[in-house]
């Protein structure tokens, strides 16, 4: 009776813990986005006296913030769109159709995105410069593609491969040719695989700092984090308008985890795959 | 429906060779089996019949045509897989209907080919549910029929009572013989299980190691093993085999004794016979040879007795109504004339 009361407190204290260690600096950007100018500098107060918006307001106002935003989901879409649609079709071929090499193939795609960025940063600043893609959307859509589609292979090769060989083979008899029986078969089951591999790519897209800072100039493809860290000005650091941005584009990002985590789980409970 | 002729196929998988030199010709409207130990090749011959693997050697005719090189879409042949491998994201309807709809055909004609089977195999109440919420021999139904619903030219069947329980199975198992009867269809049917094919088989292949030993009806290769594997193989429960050595040729007569040592390639010689072929009598006579009773199995039908025979154990099959006990001297008898010779080297058949 007391054991088991002692391991339920251990385990509530455990996760508070871990969700206060988590929230904490979500939860104080959000105090800091609230309070006005003269509060934002000093302790006390811990929360807002005068709770205002003004900082909301003044990142929509002062700023293109509204086209940055616009820049980095276009970006973060495209992204996501071209590494699941070429990555599925790739992950496909390794799973299913027989050729020499695969291991070499698949182990060269992780390798690949093992590179550290930076180190590869300047010559492909060069290789965006002669392409003319400068402070466009493609110069990040590509960069980023590069870099996610080896995960996106690994996540899908794994998911299609779980789905049993002779569905495959059955599609095959049924009248579907390799490629009919990717589309009508092995994709729809692989549905948690894909909603998985498209929120991990997003974020990373949405997230992604060094290429974006490299290859843009103006806001015509500006994206979030290079919008944000250019807040600061030479003499001030806008505290609040950062936290009122960072709060602002986290959102997008929330609200996407949430509808795929759904279809995540949808797909899990199906359970159908095994007979 | 389609006849189907192998020649002369190979199946190798790197170094590994799976299949060699089959021959086999398939007639119209018959059902084949083809039967073996795991691992003999069996589900390779059909993947290859299928085009689901390319042969390494050999060429596959449907009907005199060569089709090694056709896609499977392009062979017009259905197969009803172990697993069933029914499509989980789709109901059983569009389970059903999916092979007709890769096919192109009027949505008026897969609405009515599919009620048509699903009538013909009792699925018509659970159209609307997913794989996942059916049971064992629902699923199993609803994979026969979508290889039926498209009239192929050849059903491909891989083991596919092997995941139902026992009384199904036997259920199933009379049903594809009524199915194979009403569609006059050409079916190849791959089991393990000797059982499965001596009963559903018009005729039957066996296979080891990537060859056919014997290939005939059930029967003809019941009484005529053509080889020790063949024997051991069919047949439950199985063959008695017997090496003849100086104790084992008492039991058989001048004669025969003299006709086997005139066909014997080798030293030793192996004595066959079928459990059902050995009579058991309590009286001690002279004629046959005297063995002790180590286990009484009584089937109901008929008793299965369990032999000790010097250092030998022999398997009888007697009448029912044949009363002895464990620990019992009887004498056994068997008909030479019902017993079979086998080379003790190369196990192939003497005569």
């Amino acid at each position: 009776m007391i054991r088991a009361f002692l391991t339920r407190s251990g385990l509530v204290f455990l996760l508070a813990a871990t969700a206060l260690f988590c929230l904490g600096p979500v939860l104080w950007q959000l105090v800091t986005s609230l309070k006005p100018e003269p509060e934002l500098t000093r302790l006390p107060p811990i929360l807002p006296v005068h709770p205002t918006l003004t900082h909301y307001a003044a990142i929509f106002s002062g700023h293109p913030f509204f086209r940055i935003i616009l820049n980095s989901f276009i970006v973060a879409a495209t992204t996501t769109g071209l590494s699941l649609g070429i990555g599925s079709l790739a992950a496909f071929a390794l799973a299913r159709l027989g050729f020499g090499g695969k291991r070499i193939l698949l182990g060269v795609a992780l390798a690949i995105s093992m590179f550290p960025p930076i180190s590869i940063v300047s010559p492909l600043y060069l290789v965006i410069r002669a392409l003319g893609l400068r402070d466009t959307w493609w110069a990040l859509v590509v960069t980023h593609t590069t870099f996610a589609l080896p995960l996106t292979l690994w996540i899908l090769t794994s998911f299609f491969r779980e789905v049993p060989g002779e569905l495959y083979r059955a599609a095959q008899l049924d009248g579907c040719t390799p490629l009919g029986a990717f589309r009508r078969v092995l994709l729809p089951l692989a549905t948690p695989g894909l909603a998985a591999a498209a929120i991990l790519v997003f974020i990373f897209s949405w997230n992604e700092f060094l290429f974006a800072l490299t290859f843009t100039t103006t806001e015509a493809s500006r994206t979030v984090p290079v919008g944000i860290a250019l807040f600061p000005g030479l003499h001030e650091v806008p505290y609040g308008e950062l936290a009122a941005a960072s709060l602002v584009v986290t959102v997008p990002i929330i609200l996407l985890v949430l509808f795929f985590q759904r279809r995540i789980v949808e797909g899990l409970t199906a359970g159908a795959v095994k007979g | 429906m389609a006849e189907v002729r192998l020649e002369r196929i190979e199946k190798r998988f790197g170094a590994t060779e799976v299949l060699s030199g089959i021959d086999l010709t398939i007639g119209d409207g018959e059902l084949f089996t083809l039967v073996g130990p795991s691992g003999c090749g069996k589900s390779t011959l059909l993947h290859l019949i299928a085009g689901l693997e390319e042969p390494s050697g050999g060429e596959i005719y449907f009907n005199g045509k060569p089709v090694s090189h056709l896609a499977p879409k392009e062979r017009d042949v259905a197969m009803v897989f172990q697993s069933y491998a029914l499509y989980p994201h789709m109901s059983v309807c569009e389970n059903l209907a999916f092979p007709l709809r890769m096919r192109k055909q009027p949505p008026e004609e897969i609405d009515r080919e599919v009620r048509r089977v699903a009538e013909m195999l009792g699925l018509a109440e659970v159209m609307a549910r997913k794989p996942s919420e059916l049971s064992g021999g629902q699923r199993q139904r609803v994979a026969l029929g979508r290889a039926i619903v498209r009239r192929p030219k050849a059903f491909l069947l891989d083991e596919p009572l092997s995941n139902l329980d026992a009384q199904l199975r036997i259920e199933t198992r009379a049903e594809l013989k009524r199915l194979h009867q009403r569609l006059g269809a050409t079916m190849i049917y791959v089991t393990h299980d000797q059982a499965e094919a001596m009963t559903l088989s018009d005729r039957m292949a066996v296979l080891q190691h990537g060859k056919i030993q014997q290939c005939g009806a059930p029967l003809e290769i019941y009484h005529r093993p053509a080889n020790l594997f063949v024997a051991r193989f069919i047949g439950s429960p199985p063959i008695n085999l017997l090496t003849l050595g100086e104790m084992g040729a008492n039991l058989l007569s001048g004669g025969m004794l003299k006709q086997v040592q005139a066909a014997a390639r080798s030293d030793q010689v192996i004595l066959g016979v079928r459990p059902e072929d050995l009579q058991v009598v309590r009286a001690m006579r002279a004629a046959g040879f005297e063995a002790r009773v180590s286990l009484v199995e009584p089937m109901g039908s008929e008793t299965w007795l369990d032999l000790v025979w010097g250092e030998e154990r022999l398997r009888a099959r007697v009448a029912a109504d044949v009363t002895v006990q464990a620990g019992e001297q009887v004498t056994v008898r068997f008909d030479e004339q019902k017993a079979h010779f086998f080379d003790g080297e190369t196990g192939a058949r003497l005569f």
